[in-house]
């Protein structure tokens, strides 16, 4: 009955699915591969992989290019902020690999606040306001587009003294004690984030943009009756509009200005996937469960079709042993995250964030009781249509 | 929760930070947790150029914390409500937003609050068209 039922869910996905797609089973087996194959290598390991060589080299021509940094002797009074590798494989939205990234992070934790950094900010979207401009765009039929910048924060202007030690891998021979002086910002200082936003904030309204009042993530141009919305999230933004040749004329723009690569249609932001027909868009957080389940040893798991049993409770104290609660954390976490495309298991995920203080075992017996539902519906998720009733409606309710 | 007609944008589900001494006085403050975000998504929407000069409504279950909203009706059950708490009547008076009553069988807020019989959970995904 089950393997009947999990056979079926497997052929609708298939048929929804453009043909190009590949099947399920595919997508976990490079989910499976990409946990094992790479993220968590240190340095060491990684240089002896041709792709990961690669990818530092492209790194340090990225750098040389940008003028970052330049070689000084350390002054006396200052002290150089370490660097380190950091590697990452980046999927696109069917969980396969599009790239190999090797990435030069400060070690920003070491920063002193007011004499390294003195303010520190990044600014990220509500969700509601993504969703909002999903709807939006269903309701007027229009796509959904999306950049990301390649090296945000290596662009912008840094107020403070910085300085690094030499990457490693990297040292000049001979000239071993000498330092970078920082000119731009790197990955894991500390004021990168909030150097990037006045940048990218500055270019937005020197641009005739207008950023909304109240979520400062929104920026709006009017041009007569057409408009444009960006929405951004740190450095991944998307973007839509009225008109064709507005879209079109932003997306060079931004392109010439920030060196970033064209994404095209949005179908794959913050973990949250989106298939986008005319007057509708489907959004989803499939990949998303399935590197979950993955995570949490769940990926061959029993299907269940109830996420509670309707009468019971669970307390905080009920004598069952007690668990790891940093593990039950980052599982209520993730969940937590989830809720974003799927509002039917909110409840039962805000009841068992709860217990997050002092876990037991019956706390995870209803968080996996909730994994085991989220096998069965993977591929759920919320279909925004174009409608003809279009008011904003709230309903509440208190138990 | 919000929906652009049936296009859900916004939801939530929190334990109340105060103790409620009865159901009017729990779901009158969930209605006033539900203005505040109102307020806010109403803001965005006009920002984004969409035109909405209507006040929203807000469908509730409880006629009684309907009745409060207008007037400062019952006054034993709700005399102790905190000051905060009564920002929903500034706002229906400034016609922002407005309450209606719905029957309990048909509140999908439901599904944010309690456990509901299978059935409903699924009239909730359909009407929200949360499906593969």
């Amino acid at each position: 009955m089950e393997e009947a039922h999990q056979v079926l869910l497997m052929n609708q996905t298939q048929n929804l699915l453009p043909e190009e797609l590949r099947s399920l089973t595919d997508i976990y087996n490079s989910c499976h591969v990409a946990f094992f194959s790479g993220e968590s290598q240190n340095f060491k390991e990684a240089v002896r992989k041709e792709e990961w060589r690669k990818a530092m080299n492209e790194e340090m021509i990225s750098i040389e290019k940008n003028q970052i940094w330049k070689l000084v002797d350390l002054p006396k009074e200052k002290k150089a902020v370490g660097l380190k590798w950091v590697f990452k494989i980046k999927y696109n939205e069917y969980g396969s690999i599009q790239k190999h990234k090797g990435r030069i992070v400060a070690k920003g934790y070491s920063q002193q606040p007011g004499v390294d950094f003195t303010e520190t900010f990044a600014l990220v979207a509500r969700m509601e306001t993504i969703r909002i401009v999903l709807v939006l765009s269903a309701q007027l039929q229009l796509q959904v587009f999306q950049l990301v910048v390649k090296s945000a924060f290596l662009d912008d202007e840094l107020q403070e003294e910085v300085y690094v030690q030499q990457p490693p891998g990297y040292e000049l021979k001979g000239k071993e004690d000498k330092v970078y002086r920082l000119h731009k910002a790197l990955y894991g200082l500390k004021q990168a984030p909030r150097a990037w936003n006045h940048k990218i904030d500055l270019y937005l309204h020197q641009n005739g943009f207008s950023r909304s009042q109240s979520e400062p993530s929104l920026y709006i141009k009017k041009k007569g009756e057409d408009f444009l919305m960006v929405c951004l999230y740190v450095d991944d933004l998307i973007y839509t509009g009225t008109s064709k040749d507005m879209v079109a004329e932003f997306k060079t723009a931004m392109m010439k200005e920030f060196e970033m690569p064209d994404l095209g249609l949005m179908r794959y932001f913050l973990g949250i996937q989106a298939k986008q027909f005319p007057g509708k868009i489907f959004i989803s957080q499939e990949k998303y469960v399935a590197d979950l389940l993955t995570k949490f040893h769940m990926s061959e798991c029993k299907l269940v079709a109830s996420l509670m049993a309707a009468n019971e409770k669970l307390l905080q104290d009920d004598g069952a042993t007690k668990i790891d609660s940093k593990y039950f954390r980052s599982l209520v976490g993730s969940l937590i995250y989830l809720t974003n495309s799927r509002p039917n298991i909110l409840y039962f995920v805000s009841i068992i964030s709860r217990f997050m203080e002092n876990p037991d075992k019956l706390h995870l017996e209803a968080a996996m009781r909730i994994l085991q539902y989220l096998q069965g519906t993977k591929n759920h998720g919320i279909l925004y249509k174009q409608q003809d009733e279009n008011r904003l409606i709230g309903y509440s309710d208190g138990d | 929760m919000f929906c652009l007609g049936t296009n859900i944008i916004s939801w939530c589900s929190r334990k109340q930070s105060s103790i409620a001494l009865s159901s009017v006085e729990a779901k009158y403050i969930a209605a006033n947790e539900a203005v505040c975000q109102l307020v806010w998504l109403r803001r965005i929407i006009f920002d984004l150029q969409q035109n909405i000069l209507d006040p929203t409504t807000i469908l509730c279950d409880n006629i009684s914390v309907i009745a409060m909203t207008k007037n400062p009706v019952f006054h034993a059950r709700s005399k102790h409500i905190e000051l905060r708490h009564h920002f929903i009547r500034d706002m229906v008076n400034k016609k922002e937003i407005q309450l209606e009553f719905i029957n309990t069988y048909d509140q999908p807020a439901d599904i944010l609050t309690k456990v509901v019989p299978a059935e409903k959970f699924q009239q909730f995904k359909e009407f929200f068209k949360i499906a593969n």
